[in-house]
């Protein structure tokens, strides 16, 4: 009894003790990365274990050690809600990969931070000239290249052809077409609205439709702007007052295209990934697709979303990490990558590809020409969880729209 | 002679000495560096920290997300040690009195304990959600209630249910103490009490009770310091949401070093919990250590 008695005190101190002990790495000396004879080239990934990223993936870096057989690339795999909090503490603890893959929108970050590697001296004309201008200046920060795109995703209205007859074009529309759907079919809901971490850049799409924006030029938030605080009482009327969508708060993005396909909701905005869920285009007949153009606010505006390869500052295999970029966004591999997911071109040389033309596609590669870039701001996960906040808040009637627009102003601006 | 006792007396200290090493390195320096950061202004997002004294303790004291996430875990944990607790005790008491099949019982009421938490809660955020759950389901089936409830996309409802799954996954483990205190009572004691024409309640006052008093004191004890340091459960089922109405302070702590990378916060409200369980801890110790008084 008296070594049981000692055994549960002991157990029960180191319980309380490990469980303060969150975050203490500290810096240790960088480890030699050579595994045997071969050098190692550490790469993380963001979202590699999904299905299909992975095989993509593989089958690039395969190609890549077969034409340079001295070298083993090791994949950091971490899944898209943990990517940066993963990162940061390989950051602190001195373990930072050699290349980078992660959002667009941490770049700024990582840039002030001095953790990744300015790619401007690595980048030939030639590399320049076969990049898409405008996908490229997205990983820009303040005129100096800090990544290489390699994923870019437009998004448009995914509608239930047998239920909604003329896709909406406007806000009110939207609203007016849910309702329609609503009254007709009492067990669909009109819309579905997400408001979790992965669905930031979908309810972006919203505050910029009002010409809103989240930062202003000299990096500043404006986060409970005039503009801002009727989008957000927009997107709460639709859920209390209109009643045409199901509780966005307990709505995950990778719900909807289930709901959708279940006749839950009638519309919903996404990716063209989504027909991976939902079938085929124009193949399923019980619960037909279509697609459209976002329904506009004040004006046309869509969050142009991409990913970006960037090298760590620390790395010290700097010039094979950039031969590892390039070789991953060669035509051969960067062509699959899009094509197999779709995603919009990344090389010039894709974007002449028939797959953009089709029926399904049109829409997507329409917004294009409307995109506006994610807000630049210090720290993204101090934004996103202020922003979210506020939307929830608004949605479970904790606050007004102005209140929880201003609360998250306040939250994102202090350290 | 004196050199071999003096060298007998040193044995001992050289055979824990890997363990000491290893308490130092994995418990004593981390939480020496943590009682450090407090002071300090530490961001992970860059090399320099700043001595700010007691600022961080100011701002804990006076934000208001902070002093809510306090009060908050004083409540969930309440809540929750008290369905351990209650249900475990009631449980072990049921699996004590003579019922067919206890045995294979006993092996039943294991089963959750066996379940990591993170499995447990993914099974339940299933039975939770809203659009699909299971629970909903069957309310609706029973017409229990008219539209689906979004458990985790609530205030109440999420903190309820954060609640209900911790004890869950933390019953069976009180029970088995329970049980086991249970068992430890002298059957004598009950014959003499039938001899007196004790009632069961009045057994249970008088014999059962009194029996198991210790065992159930140190195991809320136990129960509040783990409790107060659950973490799994909470991050998978809600990640201290909705907005922050299961935000406890580990979740707290998570949050500050990394959704926004302040390590000196997150230092900070460590070091309050830190002071909180240390006093459960002595309290804890006090009772083990009394003299003649076993568990």
């Amino acid at each position: 009894m008296k070594k049981f008695k000692r055994l549960v005190s002991v157990v029960a101190l180191a319980g309380i003790m490990g469980s303060l002990a969150v975050g203490c790495g500290s810096p240790e000396e960088s480890k030699d990365k050579s595994s045997g004879d071969k050098q190692a080239l550490e790469i993380y990934i963001a979202g590699y274990e999904s299905d299909p990223y992975k095989g993509l993936y593989d089958n690039a870096i395969e190609g890549f050690e077969k034409e340079n057989p001295s070298v083993d690339v090791q994949v950091v795999p971490a899944g898209w809600e943990e990517a940066t909090s993963k990162l940061m503490s390989l950051i602190q603890a001195n373990e930072t990969p050699d290349v980078i893959m992660t959002g667009s929108r941490n770049l700024r970050q990582f840039a002030e931070m001095g953790v990744i590697e300015q790619l401007d001296q690595y980048m030939t004309d030639e590399f320049k000239a076969g990049r898409v201008d405008s996908v490229l200046n997205t990983a820009n920060i303040d005129g100096k290249q800090y990544g290489i795109p390699l994923a870019f995703s437009s998004r448009a209205l995914y509608y239930r052809t047998d239920l909604v007859q003329t896709p909406p074009k406007t806000w009110d529309e939207l609203v007016a077409t849910a309702k329609q759907v609503q009254e007709q079919n009492p067990s669909i809901k009109g819309f579905g609205l997400a408001t979790d971490s992965t669905a930031v850049a979908d309810l972006l799409n919203f505050f910029y439709q009002n010409g809103g924006r989240m930062v202003d030029d000299q990096g500043n938030y404006t986060l409970n702007s005039e503009e801002n605080v009727k989008t957000l009482e927009f997107l709460t009327k639709m859920y209390k007052e209109d009643q045409i969508t199901p509780n966005p708060v307990d709505t995950k993005r990778s719900d909807l295209a289930t709901m959708f396909k279940n006749g839950q909701i009638a519309m919903f905005i996404s990716g063209p990934w989504e027909s991976a869920t939902l079938g085929e285009y124009g193949a399923d007949s019980t619960t037909p697709y279509g697609v459209a153009l976002l329904p506009a606010g004040s004006q046309m505006a869509e969050t142009l979303v991409t990913d970006s390869y960037s090298i760590s500052a620390n790395s010290e295999n700097k010039e094979l990490a950039w031969d590892l970029i390039e070789f991953l966004g060669k035509y051969e591999y960067q062509n699959a990558y899009d094509e197999k997911i779709g995603f919009f071109p990344i090389l010039k040389e894709e974007e002449s590809a028939e797959r953009y033309t089709t029926e399904f596609m049109k829409p997507f590669s329409e917004m294009i020409q409307y995109g506006v870039a994610e807000p630049q701001v210090p720290v993204w996960d101090t934004f996103e969880d202020a922003l979210l906040n506020a939307v929830k808040k608004c949605m479970m009637g904790e606050a007004t729209a102005k209140e929880a627009l201003d609360q998250a102003q306040t939250e994102a601006t202090q350290k | 002679m004196e050199s071999k006792s003096k060298k007998k007396n040193r044995v001992p200290y050289l055979l824990i000495l890997p363990a000491v090493m290893f308490m130092i390195v994995v418990y004593l320096y981390p939480l020496v560096l943590t009682f450090k950061y407090s002071f300090f202004e530490v961001s992970l997002m860059g090399s320099d920290s700043t001595f700010v004294g007691l600022e961080n303790f100011e701002r804990v004291m006076t934000d208001k997300g902070a002093l809510s996430a306090i009060f908050r875990t004083l409540r969930w944990v309440a809540l929750t040690v008290a369905f351990k607790i209650g249900a475990g005790f009631a449980i072990a008491l049921l699996l004590n009195s003579r019922i067919k099949g206890a045995k294979l019982y006993r092996f039943l009421v294991l089963v959750p304990w066996a379940i990591p938490s993170v499995v447990v809660s993914i099974i339940w955020s299933w039975i939770f959600d809203g659009h699909y759950g299971y629970l909903n389901y069957y309310l609706m089936k029973f017409k229990i209630v008219s539209e689906p409830i979004h458990w985790l996309a609530e205030r109440n409802t999420a903190f309820l249910a954060t609640s209900v799954v911790d004890s869950w996954a933390g019953i069976p483990l009180i029970t088995m103490i329970m049980l086991s205190g249970l068992n430890a009572i002298p059957e004598s004691l009950y014959e003499a009490a039938d001899v007196d024409g004790a009632n069961s309640i009045s057994k249970f006052v008088h014999v059962t009770f009194p029996g198991v008093r210790k065992v159930v004191l140190i195991s809320t004890i136990l129960t509040t310091i783990w409790t107060f340091n659950s973490y799994n459960i909470i991050w998978v089922l809600t990640e201290g949401g909705p907005v922050d109405s299961t935000t406890t302070m580990v979740i707290k702590i998570y949050k500050e070093a990394f959704g926004k990378y302040n390590l000196g916060m997150s230092s900070t409200i460590s070091i309050m919990a830190f002071v909180i369980l240390t006093a459960l801890s002595l309290v804890y110790w006090r009772f083990l250590n009394k003299k003649g008084e076993g568990i």
